[in-house]
């Protein structure tokens, strides 16, 4: 009988093919102890290197740009940003939308690298889940910040008003701020449940009190038997499953902002897919971006491989070939469609008007860099790697840019064509929310295990455990 | 607020009583009862307490009893404002003893209810901050009295006035006049000079020439079929503007069988309003028009017989280009076949030739006698041919003769530079000044005038019509009237303005003057002084010499001096409503340039914002360069009355007076490789191929060809709206056909609605915030651009994009079908702004109202929000005026009539160009235009569906030419 | 059962645990339990751990919550509270609310989700009697733990078999909360 239980059982849960492929094996070259990758990664945490110190103060007096920006514009005014009618958004909105596309890459990797089942997602996803909620927060200050009057933000949320004035729920910004904070809970929650069982580790690990103590606290006393194992991949699995569709519905959403509007340019419906290919394409680079640096700097060529590398490029060749078709689509069909409007921003404003050069470096950096990466040798080098996707970073920026103030600097009637020029302060802000955003992160890589430890000692049980 | 007709208080210890009245309280001071009415005022009231007193002697309300005042209802006075001695009467609006709002006066001539942007801008005249406040002597703070006993001594009988020069602005009233010519008799030797830069000397002089003796030329256009200004912006120039505007306008309608449709020739140098709105326009240089002139004067005299005409037969013809040939014979076949209904006018910058050729054309083709009358001048000395110049006073001041400087309102300084440098030599001056002006800064004494609004006093319209200024406030900093200074140096029985003028008129109507004053204080006009049409007959002209050397072309670039349509002589040179007008033509604002005409740019290498060089003579001026298509090929244009310094101390624009002194034709032009940043609120005029969706326009013919051209359908949309509609639902129907841009409109919306204006930089940054803009537009026609107007203002869509996109529902329609903003609701978020293809919404980028720091916020109307930092704002088709009809309505128990809702842009029109209303009322006005079949939605096809609807713009060209 | 007492086989490996589960479990060993540093399926199997549907359904539960929830609240607002004409489109425009129901269900389903998990596993926890176990604070970094059921008698048989499959050291439990 209890024979039978065991075959039901295993019928049940089918053991998978425990035969780990070469590219597999590749993801963790040589074999190494559950204590000796413990003490390695738990290491970067406890003895962290001097020069990460040194970058937290220097970052940290950077956010200070930030605060003095924000402050000068809620003590005076908008109008010590470049904007003007008809140019109402333009940097803000850039910058929101940037920052929050990057996020988007961090949830996709954890997300549906988790759900295919792609076993190299591993030694990045925590890193690029931690890249998501800084990038969000980011992204959160600008629709704050862009408003006439911040101090009225919370007019965007029903909460119980005697007056009876309520949110206007047709707004795509009202959609905004239920996706965008929806979007930061779920990603903080998924982050903070992969990150339980690497607390609890560092408790057990670490010698001083106080650590074990503050650890400990966040670790919420996790010992992790067999059934709390259980419900925490099926929570997992089932979060990532949630994830996946949030963040292809967010950046559409956010693509929303623009494509409810009736201007040449924006009055699309191409957008949401554009949007969240341009997203992902964003974040993939910026993972790399700040991958790169650190498997340097933490001596971690073995644990994030040239594979990783190779591999996030092919995911960067991919998500470039879409938003390279995307432009495509988006100048064919106003040269096909009959609206005159249109067909004048897509074919002259753009390519030819005083925003031209923005637009051609928007296809050189976004439809031109990536192709370098057909070749192997250059998705298998850092370097060359790197270089692209500072070039993408800086591609995608000015494609929002280039997307929102072309739209609004020539609409519809010629005598209403005005271009834009940022002021100081709106180049302080988007420095300043770099330079916050890499404080960070610094801060992440100094006091939390930024690769998951019990999933790479999981992978290599499954790699080579049973030999 | 009876309260404030109070008996004026008593003047302190030390002061004599006489010479005007409690006139040198400083503003601070408040007596007791002053006090008790002060704090019985409303807020904005008491941050000027002392300043805001209602005027001592009793004033009647426009057609209301005064013991019907009710606090926060609004009060209308008649009064009148004059500019170069001609009044246009206008209404007061008055809150709680503030005036706030000026509006034109139905039953005057020259304003028939219209008013023109510089009326609207008294207002802000009245309460700007940098008036002078206190009387000063060499910069030292003085007592009223000390003036007083200069002004006496000056005046001093034995010396018979000898070395005694007094300054005056344009005369045309009664009283002033009566008091000079007594003045001449008291004091026979002292020298008294007009100062008027802009005063139409010319065309008095050239009446002089045709008729003999200076005469004033009246025209009625509604009786004109054919009209041709040469070189005359009759439209927004002038003191008959608004008048002869609403004339010519009623005979561009295209639908009425009865009055045909005019048609319009414009020969002039620089684009003006007049010239936009032509059916037919030719760029010419200054001595070409006078060409032309005469060319045409002896086609159309061969074309008339009789022996009138021979003598200008004889007339030679001056080589014409090819265009002007063509044009020119089409026109005077058009004029000859109109004989007895149609009109020549020449501009006042035309030399007196041109007005003379002008006259005897008109004589010619029989125009004088039903189209167009002659009268005598209304303004006081304006057949003195040294009238305006000041070349005596140069001469004494040169050889020291000037013993007392007596200026009154005259910023002699500022348009006669070789003045300024002599004024010092005056021993003594007086200037009675509204503002620190150049001329106040070089005078020993500089002493506040009393503003417009401020002063009892009276004038003529430009027909000889006769009002009565009354003053809506006391004398803010305790300003002297000129009558005051007069009595004065009479040596009268001191005597206050208001009893000047009211003893002065009781002379005139001795019996049952109480009624007689009383109606002419409350109808703003005194019934049955229009002067009288004289007939004169045309002298055998003497005058083909002068023509012939003002058609005679000297060679390099012509010189183009005008007059400017906002700051005009440089009294509104600090205007910030008027400074910030975006020119009718070329859309700059804050400053003048230089206009040339693209090929001329291309031949100098000039581009548009090069500072340039003009040397005339002796003289030179740097200016900016701006390239206007449009204008005549072989000359420069440049407005005068610009160059006023701010309260920095620099110049706003470039003072052109300074060329003109020069009195040279031509002049030298050079680059001076500086560039300078122009603020031109218009970005594009290129209308592409777009004008089928936002600016249609069309021909007389083409249009009764194929009309209904365009019928209007209702855009399909998914979305079908089940909230509550009321049954009245309103909407506006705007003219292009009859709207000339001369953007009173603007400057109205402006003063109603409490809209700010941003300054130079802000306009440089396109942070404008005009709730209604005149946008102006080129589409090409045959070889010349063709200029097209369009009033733009919020369209309160049906759908309007900007609501569904606002996240806080401070944008919403309401049920009556208004596209409402509400303020205190905005968080600012400007997606609104994004989404609105009308671009018609405005951003509060700053705090931008100066609250109690400044006088200006008394201008402020009441019945408006004044709008926050951080907050959308833009036209709400003059809410508070719907509402407030309605409430009249609702108390008198009747219904709502159409016209009783009117917007401050429609109530300002000269042309009548917007109706407003019920679109629901089929008998309204609005109803029956919006089905009118040259209606159209501005992007109807992005289906807005907007309440606001324009009649297509029709020409009406002559066959021959097209 | 009640005097039934729990042990506790410490083990250096993945391996060397599931290999002693297997055989415990083919020794009709009954209501296994485990503790390792990483998720481990093949134990869970051998274990018999069941399948948290209750915690599945919460989670699909609370998605439902969260889309109902945001209708009602705009559908309320709109349409009832307040109607109002915005740019002439219905009162209660549901194709507007998709976006919001969306994630306000996906809010729903995360958070019923990340709780239900803490809770149902017990967490958070100040403590948690195996800590009595010495080295028991190694589970989280390389040791595996083995728990079993057995008879006070059968317990020395039991030490040596476990020590013979790897045990490092096979402990008592004192008394399990």
């Amino acid at each position: 009988m209890t024979s039978a239980t065991a075959e039901g059982s295993a019928a049940a849960w089918p053991a998978p093919d425990r035969s780990p492929a070469a590219d597999e094996l590749a993801l963790l070259p040589k074999p190494q102890t559950d204590r000796a990758l413990t003490e390695q990664l738990l290491d970067c945490v406890l003895k962290p290197p001097a020069w990460l110190d040194r970058a937290i103060l220097v970052t940290g007096l950077g956010s200070f740009v930030l605060i003095a920006a924000v402050t000068y514009t809620l003590i005076t005014g908008i109008g010590v940003w470049g904007n003007n009618i008809p140019v109402a958004w333009a940097f803000a909105i850039t910058n929101f939308v940037w920052w929050i596309g990057i996020g988007h890459a961090g949830t996709f990797i954890s997300a549906f690298l988790l759900l295919f089942e792609q076993k190299w997602r591993t030694s990045i996803n925590r890193f690029a889940e931690a890249m998501t909620l800084f990038a969000v927060m980011q992204a959160g200050l600008f629709p704050l910040l862009h408003m006439g009057r911040a101090w009225f933000f919370y007019w965007l949320v029903p909460y119980p008003s005697t007056m009876k004035v309520w949110p206007q729920f047709r707004s795509s910004l009202t959609w905004d701020v239920v996706a965008v904070s929806t979007y930061f809970t779920v990603s903080l929650l998924f982050w903070y449940l992969g990150l339980i069982p690497d607390l609890a580790a560092l408790r057990d690990y670490a010698k001083e009190p106080w650590r074990r103590r503050l650890y400990g606290i966040f670790a919420l006393g996790w010992h992790g038997s067999a059934a709390t194992w259980r419900r925490h991949r099926i929570a997992y699995g089932v979060l990532a499953g949630i994830a996946a569709p949030l963040v292809v519905s967010v950046h559409s959403i956010v693509s929303m902002d623009f494509s409810i509007g009736v201007l040449p340019g924006w009055h699309s419906t191409i957008f949401p897919p554009y949007f969240v290919a341009g997203a992902i394409y964003s974040g993939f680079a910026l993972v790399l971006t700040l991958m790169i640096p650190a498997r340097y700097l933490y001596r971690l060529e073995h644990v994030i491989t040239r594979d990783h590398l190779e591999k996030m490029g092919k995911m960067l060749l991919v998500t470039g070939t879409i938003v390279t078709y995307a432009y495509a689509v988006e100048i064919y069909c106003a040269w096909s469609g009959g609206d005159a409007f249109d067909r004048h921003m897509l074919l002259h404003v753009r390519p030819r008007g005083p925003i031209a050069p923005i637009f051609w470096t928007v296809i050189a950096c976004n439809c031109g860099s990536p192709l370098v990466l057909w070749s192997r040798r250059v998705r298998m080098s850092a370097v060359g790697l790197f270089v692209v996707t500072l070039a993408i970073q800086l591609g995608m920026w000015l494609e929002r840019f280039l997307l929102i103030v072309s739209s609004e600097s020539a609409d519809f009637l010629p005598a209403n064509a005005h271009y834009y020029s940022p002021s100081v302060i709106d180049i302080a802000l988007l420095c300043g929310t770099l330079s916050f955003f890499t404080f960070l992160f610094c801060l992440f890589l100094r006091f939390v295990p930024f690769i998951p430890l019990s999933e790479l000692k999981a992978l290599e049980f499954e790699l080579r455990g049973r030999s | 607020m009876s309260s404030l007709k109070h008996e004026h208080v008593e003047p302190r210890a030390g002061i004599e009583p006489e010479f005007g009245f409690d006139q040198d309280l400083a503003p601070s001071a408040l007596s007791r009862r002053e006090f008790m009415q002060v704090s019985a005022a409303s807020i904005a009231f008491a941050t000027l307490g002392a300043c805001t007193r209602a005027p001592a002697e009793k004033i009647v309300p426009y057609r209301v009893q005064p013991s019907e005042i009710v606090p926060g209802r609004a009060l209308h006075y008649a009064s009148a404002s004059t500019l170069d001695g001609y009044a246009t009467g206008i209404l007061v609006e008055s809150h709680e003893g503030r005036p706030t709002k000026i509006e034109g006066n139905p039953e005057h001539p020259a304003s028939l209810g219209a008013s023109s942007a510089i009326e609207q801008a008294l207002l802000l005249e009245l309460y700007d901050p940098r008036r002078l406040r206190t009387i000063q002597q060499r910069g030292a703070p003085a007592s009223a009295l000390e003036p007083l006993q200069a002004l006496r001594a000056a005046a001093a009988v034995e010396r018979k006035g000898s070395g005694v020069h007094l300054i005056l602005p344009a005369q045309s009233s009664p009283l002033v006049v009566d008091q000079l010519k007594r003045l001449r008799q008291r004091l026979p030797e002292l020298a008294l000079y007009f100062h008027a830069p802009l005063a139409p000397t010319n065309a008095w002089q050239g009446a002089k020439l045709a008729f003999g003796r200076v005469l004033d030329t009246r025209v009625d256009l509604r009786r004109a079929n054919v009209v041709l200004a040469l070189g005359a912006d009759f439209l927004a120039r002038g003191p008959a503007q608004l008048a002869l505007a609403g004339a010519f306008a009623e005979r561009r309608a295209p639908d009425s069988p009865a009055n045909p449709m005019n048609r319009l020739y414009a020969v002039e140098t620089a684009p003006s309003v007049t010239g936009s709105t032509a059916d037919h326009r030719l760029a010419l240089a200054p001595t070409q028009i006078a060409a032309f002139a005469s060319a045409l004067l002896s086609a159309v005299a061969r074309g008339v017989d009789g022996q009138a005409s021979a003598a200008f037969a004889t007339l030679p013809t001056p080589a014409l280009s090819d265009d002007a040939a063509r044009f020119l014979a089409a026109l005077s076949a058009d004029l000859l076949a109109q004989r007895g209904a149609s009109a020549v006018l020449a501009g006042d910058e035309q030399p007196p030739a041109v007005h003379a050729a002008a006259h005897a054309l008109n004589v010619l083709l029989g125009n004088t006698g039903s189209v167009m009358s002659h009268a005598p001048p209304v303004v006081f000395a304006a057949d003195d041919p040294e009238f305006g110049s000041l070349r005596g006073l140069r001469e004494a001041l040169a050889a020291d003769r000037v013993r007392t400087l007596i200026s009154f309102e005259s910023d002699i300084a500022f348009s006669d530079l070789e003045l300024r440098g002599l004024l010092s030599k005056a021993k003594e001056s007086l200037c009675f000044a509204l503002f620190p002006t150049q001329t106040a800064a070089l005078s020993s004494w500089q002493i506040p005038s009393a503003h417009a609004l401020e002063t009892w006093g009276d004038a003529l319209a430009f027909d000889g019509t006769a009002s009565i200024v009354q003053p809506l406030i006391a004398p803010l900093y305790g300003g002297r009237t000129l009558s005051e200074v007069l009595a004065v140096l009479l040596g009268e029985e001191p005597n206050s303005a208001h009893d000047l003028v009211k003893n002065f008129w009781q002379g005139r109507h001795p019996d049952d003057f109480g009624e007689f004053w009383e109606l002419a204080l409350a109808r703003g006009v005194v019934a049955g002084t229009l002067t009288d049409a004289v007939i004169a007959p045309l002298l055998e002209p003497g005058w083909f010499p002068e023509l012939a050397s003002a058609s005679a072309g000297p060679q390099g670039i012509e010189l183009n001096l005008e007059s400017d349509t906002r700051v005009h002589d440089g009294r509104f040179g600090t205007n910030s409503w008027l400074l910030e007008l975006p020119c009718p033509i070329t859309k700059l604002t804050w400053e003048n340039a230089a206009w040339l005409a693209p090929s001329l740019a291309r031949r100098l290498a000039v581009e548009a914002g090069d500072v340039i060089r003009l040397r005339a003579g002796a003289q030179s001026l740097e200016v900016p360069a701006l390239i206007v298509p449009g204008h005549a090929d072989g000359a420069i244009s440049l407005a005068l009355g610009w160059g006023r310094e701010n309260e920095a101390g620099k110049p706003i624009g470039v003072n052109a007076f300074a060329l003109r002194a020069a009195n040279a034709r031509t002049v030298n032009v050079e680059r001076s490789g500086r560039q300078a940043e122009l603020a031109i609120t218009q970005g594009s005029m290129q209308l592409g191929d777009l004008a089928e969706s936002i600016l249609v326009s069309s021909t007389l013919s083409q249009y009764r060809a194929e009309r209904p051209a365009r019928p209007i359908k209702k855009q399909l949309s998914l979305y079908t709206s089940d909230a509550p509609e009321s049954a009245r639902q309103w909407g506006m129907v705007i003219d292009l056909n009859a709207c000339t841009g001369c953007s009173a409109c603007v400057i109205a919306c402006q003063a109603e609605n409490n809209v700010p204006s941003v300054g130079k930089g802000g306009v440089l940054k396109h942070r404008e915030m005009h709730w209604l803009r005149i946008d102006r537009y080129l589409i090409e026609e045959g070889k010349t651009e063709r200029a097209l107007v369009q009033p733009m203002a919020c369209q309160h869509c049906e759908h309007a994009p900007c609501e569904y996109v606002c996240p806080t529902a401070a944008t919403v329609h309401s049920s009556d079908g208004l596209n409402q903003m509400i303020y205190n609701r905005c968080v600012g978020t400007r997606f609104c702004s994004n989404n609105c293809p009308y671009k018609v919404r405005r951003f509060n980028w700053f705090n931008y109202h100066q609250g109690e720091r400044s006088p200006r916020e008394l201008a402020e109307n009441p019945e408006v929000t004044v709008r926050a930092r951080g907050v959308m704002e833009k036209c709400s088709y003059c809410v508070q005026r719907i509402r407030s009809a309605e409430n009249r309505a609702r108390v008198e128990h009747r219904p709502l009539r159409d016209g009783d809702v009117r917007t401050a842009c429609e109530q300002a029109c000269p042309t009548r160009a917007i109706s407003f209303g019920d679109v629901n009322d089929p008998h309204s006005a609005v109803a029956r235009l919006r089905q009118n079949p040259r209606a159209f939605e501005v992007l109807a096809e992005i289906g807005t569906a907007p309440r606001t609807r324009y009649l297509m713009k029709l020409t009406n060209p002559n066959p021959e030419l097209t | 059962m009640s005097e039934k007492a729990r042990i506790w086989a410490e083990f250096p490996s993945g391996a060397a645990v599931l290999g002693a589960a297997r055989r415990m479990r083919e020794r009709g060993h009954t209501r296994l339990d485990a503790y390792t540093p990483y998720p481990m399926p093949e134990l869970e199997e051998v274990a018999e751990l069941p399948r948290p549907r209750l915690l599945l359904s919460l989670i699909l539960l609370g998605a439902c919550t969260g889309g109902t929830l945001a209708f009602l609240i705009i559908w309320w607002t709109a349409a009832i509270s307040y109607p109002l004409n915005v740019g002439g489109r219905p009162l209660n425009s549901f194709v507007t609310d998709i976006p919001i129901l969306f994630e306000s269900s996906v809010l729903g389903a995360a958070v019923t989700g990340f709780i239900g998990m803490l809770a149902f596993s017990g967490l958070p926890r100040l403590y948690d009697p195996l800590e009595q176990l010495s080295g028991f604070e190694r589970t989280t970094i390389d040791r595996f733990w083995l728990g079993l059921e057995c008879e006070p008698d059968a317990r020395e048989a039991l030490t040596s078999e476990l020590t013979e499959l790897g045990a490092l050291s096979v402990q008592r439990e004192e008394t399990r909360a």
